[in-house]
């Protein structure tokens, strides 16, 4: 596969396949193809992740997309984000809610439970959190623009709710909250920071993710069960 | 006329005009104007014209910008995305889809027909309202984020997702081919059609969806 990533706004990112390549794309992530491509919505994972799927806020079906003679394939976000390309070689890569494209190579895509469920849920993330396994490259939209962090062994950063797009799945994922009281009812940015410990990657996306209330309904009710 | 075409986040079009010159624009993408330019909103070949148009559920009216003395007319779409020029004697008739009508200069005429497939408007295709822009003049079309520009060589063939087309040269052909499968339809959230082009000709493609909202769960 060689692939191209175009524009400024929404970008586009353009894969010529070969006959037999396959790729994972996010539902709803299709602008246009060529004919000798065919798609197929299929639920990604063992069975008994299916459940954990639905639960997550993740679309439950992703495209398969297989291309019997080879061809060209666009993808892109609905909303404007630019691509990163992750290659797998830098350890498997956890994407938040809406921050999945598209994956190519020898793949698993599997939602698991947070490491550590209450602060991942606390700082926004859900508690349950999409991660690709395997060798091959993931493409990950980043709402608005994206600052990279390679964070060194005992380096930390702290991320405002809805500005992580995506981290190695290796990074120490914390909550911490944001201040004293005054900080948390006047500071507009809600009462924890995500705190993420390196080593690992991690992308953080300019644009805050849009929460839906019924999803964070969802969450809460989650965390009851 | 001169123009420019000024921007990255939502593209404006800046067109100056000489003196008498006039300049069609589709209705609501007027950002700024010179004191010196007169418009007014009235349907494009006359009143037989405009009957057509409303038939086919189009705005009938366009806005019709007169310059009295030269002046500067800035247009803008409502929502992020780039302009592109598209001349019509080098380039051939286009066809537009609904929203991608951004304004025009010189000769034109446009002429709305129905898609091919009555189905297709109901679920969100390629819709019914397409408009063929004929003539000598040229035309500037937006297009909703990204574009992905692409010629397409005679019998080369590309399937363009719901929502994702903004025009194509008239002379191609086109098909609404709906998608194969009730799983397919129901759970792959691209639409129940897709637009299959065949060229020879230039197809313009917008990265993000007409009418789409967030991500579906």
């Amino acid at each position: 596969m060689e692939y191209r990533v175009r524009g400024v706004l929404n970008q586009v990112l353009e894969m010529d396949l070969d006959p037999g390549e396959s790729v994972w794309v996010q539902k709803q992530g299709l602008v246009s193809y060529s004919p000798g491509i065919r798609w197929t919505p299929r639920v990604p994972g063992r069975v008994g992740g299916m459940v954990m799927r639905f639960l997550s806020g993740e679309s439950f079906f992703l495209l398969d997309l297989l291309a019997e003679t080879g061809g060209r394939v666009n993808v892109a976000s609905l909303e404007p984000s630019v691509i990163y390309a992750w290659d797998l070689a830098e350890g498997p890569v956890t994407t938040l809610r809406g921050n999945f494209l598209a994956a190519q190579g020898d793949v698993r895509i599997e939602v698991g439970v947070a490491r550590k469920p209450l602060a991942a849920f606390l700082g926004g993330a859900g508690f349950l959190l999409q991660t690709v396994y395997g060798t091959g490259t993931v493409f990950v939209a980043v709402k608005g623009d994206v600052t990279e962090y390679r964070l060194e062994e005992e380096a930390a950063i702290r991320v405002a709710t809805g500005n992580l797009a995506a981290f190695s799945r290796e990074i120490d994922f914390d909550v911490r909250l944001t201040g004293g009281c005054r900080k948390i009812v006047f500071g507009g940015e809600g009462a924890v920071m995500t705190r993420l410990g390196g080593p690992g990657l991690a992308l953080t996306q300019s644009a805050k993710r849009s929460e839906k209330p019924i999803l964070k309904l969802l969450q809460i009710l989650e965390a009851f069960a | 006329m001169e123009y420019e075409i000024k921007g990255v986040i939502n593209q404006t079009l800046s067109v100056r005009l000489a003196r008498d010159e006039r300049f069609w624009a589709g209705k609501g993408n007027l950002v700024s104007y010179d004191e010196t330019i007169d418009w007014s909103v009235k349907p494009l070949g006359g009143v037989g014209k405009a009957v057509s148009r409303v038939l086919s559920g189009e705005s009938i009216m366009l806005v019709h910008c007169l310059a009295r003395e030269a002046g500067t007319i800035n247009f803008a779409s409502r929502q992020p995305g780039r302009v592109v020029r598209w001349d019509l004697q080098e380039q051939g008739d286009v066809t537009a889809l609904s929203g991608a009508f951004l304004g025009a200069y010189g000769e034109i005429d446009i002429r709305v027909t129905r898609a091919r497939r009555v189905g297709a408007m109901f679920f969100g295709g390629a819709g019914l309202l397409l408009q063929r822009i004929s003539g000598t003049g040229t035309v500037f079309l937006s297009t909703k984020g990204d574009l992905v520009d692409t010629q397409l060589e005679s019998g080369e063939t590309i399937v363009v997702s719901s929502g994702n087309l903004a025009a194509f040269s008239s002379e191609c052909d086109y098909r609404i081919r709906s998608v194969r499968g009730c799983l397919r339809k129901i759970t792959g959230g691209e639409g129940f059609f897709m637009t299959e082009l065949t060229g020879p000709g230039r197809v313009l493609v917008q990265s993000m969806k007409r009418g789409a909202g967030k991500q579906e769960r």
